[in-house]
């Protein structure tokens, strides 16, 4: 996960990250991940969404704002802090889900 | 041009902390020159499959690597990537070079060092064969696994329980294996009491980080195995572009086509070694070959009988799998061809399922991005 330091692969990233602020899709699958990879594994446990919108798109993002995920149940797409190397790394940022009520 | 298997040796699979990755690709190159008895100078070119050596290890260009232990014979040596089937794909590509009639015997060689490695460093390099908004978004293979299988068991109406089963088969086989990671039985009840690794996976439904490597040599002069087909299929980088979560593109495509090049059909198949990284991944590649119908595979997988256990066709799995024979990714796809051949041999052991004729391997990467299909006869 080197693209911490390049910040020319993260500008590229968040040009896709701008599209999808706001997209709305339904819960079709989910699973919370106690054991993760360098970057996550201070977040663990958290719940990770593939989620689909009326046109078939789908997604897979965390899902950070609300309670236990359903299958059916509709999700948000909004920015946050994805993750931080080191000291000298960038922040990253990134697409989560918020679950709508 | 026909192709054939001479010979079949593997390391033991686990945590190897005596061996280096050099180590284990020296045994497996003595073992197969003494075994088969054949003089390395009649070797034209080995295949290697590997993920994680420049990844972990900082160590690339194996080819070099190998050359040196098979004492600089000069030949060429070529290395294939794709992740959790990348030993898959040097069988594949050594079977188009010997058919292409490039030369007369290879080596196929699977490698792979990752007990070296902490926990957190191995699943970021696991990590790294998803697509890459899949990585930032914190998934994992377990992760992906898990979403599967939280798809499957809700439209089909299954339970954890139904999963079970499939580790306590695979650790029943690999307790016959004294090449497998772990020789001991399991029960449902330890499978559903182990923790959780990413829901509704616990940690016996997860096949585990393993070192070793296997290796064969392919001939074009008869012998007693023959490969009838190895086909490479393909299907997209992410989960999310998927067609359907309960299904493998990828397996469904590559076995059509190594059925069709065969000239067999699924009831032929008397043996099955497939990529069980996961509980659910077996039952929904049986069903994506074609053996079981989709949706059935969490009933079908509970006809297999400890009592009996070659009662069923195919048996599935002799090795011990992947969950419980071990899952030193590089070496997998080339270990599962390697059961196949003992299987047809009759060299089997204790596991040896009686008058096996036709045997099937089948090599997932990533979370189905790619799957090889070998369908070997004696």
């Amino acid at each position: 996960m080197k693209h911490t330091k390049s910040a020319v692969k993260l500008w590229r990233r968040q040009k896709k990250i701008r599209s999808m602020i706001g997209w709305r899709g339904k819960i079709v699958s989910y699973t919370k991940i106690r054991s993760a990879g360098r970057y996550f594994s201070k977040f663990t446990p958290y719940y990770i969404v593939l989620a689909e919108d009326d046109k078939g798109k789908r997604f897979v993002a965390q899902l950070v704002e609300g309670d236990t995920p359903q299958i059916g149940k509709e999700v948000e797409a909004i920015v946050r802090r994805s993750f931080v190397g080191d000291s000298s790394d960038l922040v990253v940022y990134g697409i989560k889900f918020r679950l709508i009520d | 041009m026909r192709v054939y298997i001479k010979d079949y040796y593997s390391t033991k699979f686990g945590e190897l902390w005596e061996k280096s990755l050099g180590d284990l690709i020296s045994e497996v190159i003595s073992g197969l020159l003494s075994s088969s008895g054949i003089d390395k100078k009649r070797i034209d070119a080995v295949f290697v499959g590997n993920m994680l050596s420049g990844m972990l290890d900082e160590n690339l260009l194996l080819s070099a690597k190998v050359n040196d232990i098979l004492g600089n014979l000069g030949i060429p040596v070529v290395r294939s990537e794709a992740a959790c089937a990348s030993g898959g794909v040097a069988f594949y590509n050594a079977c188009q070079y010997l058919r292409a009639g490039e030369g007369e015997n290879v080596i196929v060689l699977g490698v792979e060092k990752m007990s070296d490695f902490c926990m957190e460093d191995v699943v970021s390099a696991l990590a790294s064969a998803l697509a890459g908004e899949e990585q930032q978004a914190g998934l994992t293979f377990p992760g992906a696994y898990a979403l599967m299988a939280q798809y499957y068991l809700s439209k089909y109406g299954y339970t954890e329980e139904d999963l079970a089963y499939v580790a306590v088969k695979n650790h029943f086989f690999a307790d016959l294996n004294d090449k497998a990671h772990f020789r001991q039985k399991i029960s449902l009840d330890d499978v559903l009491k182990s923790p959780y690794v990413a829901d509704p996976l616990k940690v016996l439904d997860c096949s585990p980080i393993s070192d070793g490597a296997a290796g064969l040599i392919l001939s074009a002069e008869r012998s007693d195995v023959e490969v009838l087909s190895c086909c490479v299929s393909t299907d997209t980088h992410t989960l999310s572009g998927r067609q359907s979560l309960d299904a493998i593109k990828s397996v469904q495509r590559s076995s059509e086509k190594a059925f069709a090049r065969a000239g067999v059909q699924q009831e032929d198949v008397d043996i099955v070694e497939l990529h069980d990284c996961f509980s659910i991944a077996e039952i929904i590649i049986m069903e994506d070959i074609g053996f079981w119908r989709k949706g059935e595979g969490g009933q079908r997988i509970k006809e297999f009988s400890l009592e009996n256990p070659f009662k069923v066709r195919p048996v599935v799995n002799t090795s011990g799998g992947l969950k419980a024979a071990g899952h030193p990714v590089g070496a997998t796809g080339v270990k599962q061809i390697g059961e196949v051949f003992l299987q047809l041999k009759g060299a089997a052991g204790a596991r040896q399922v009686p008058e096996a004729k036709v045997g099937l391997a089948q090599n997932t990467a990533g979370s189905g991005g790619l799957s090889v299909v070998s369908i070997l006869s004696r």
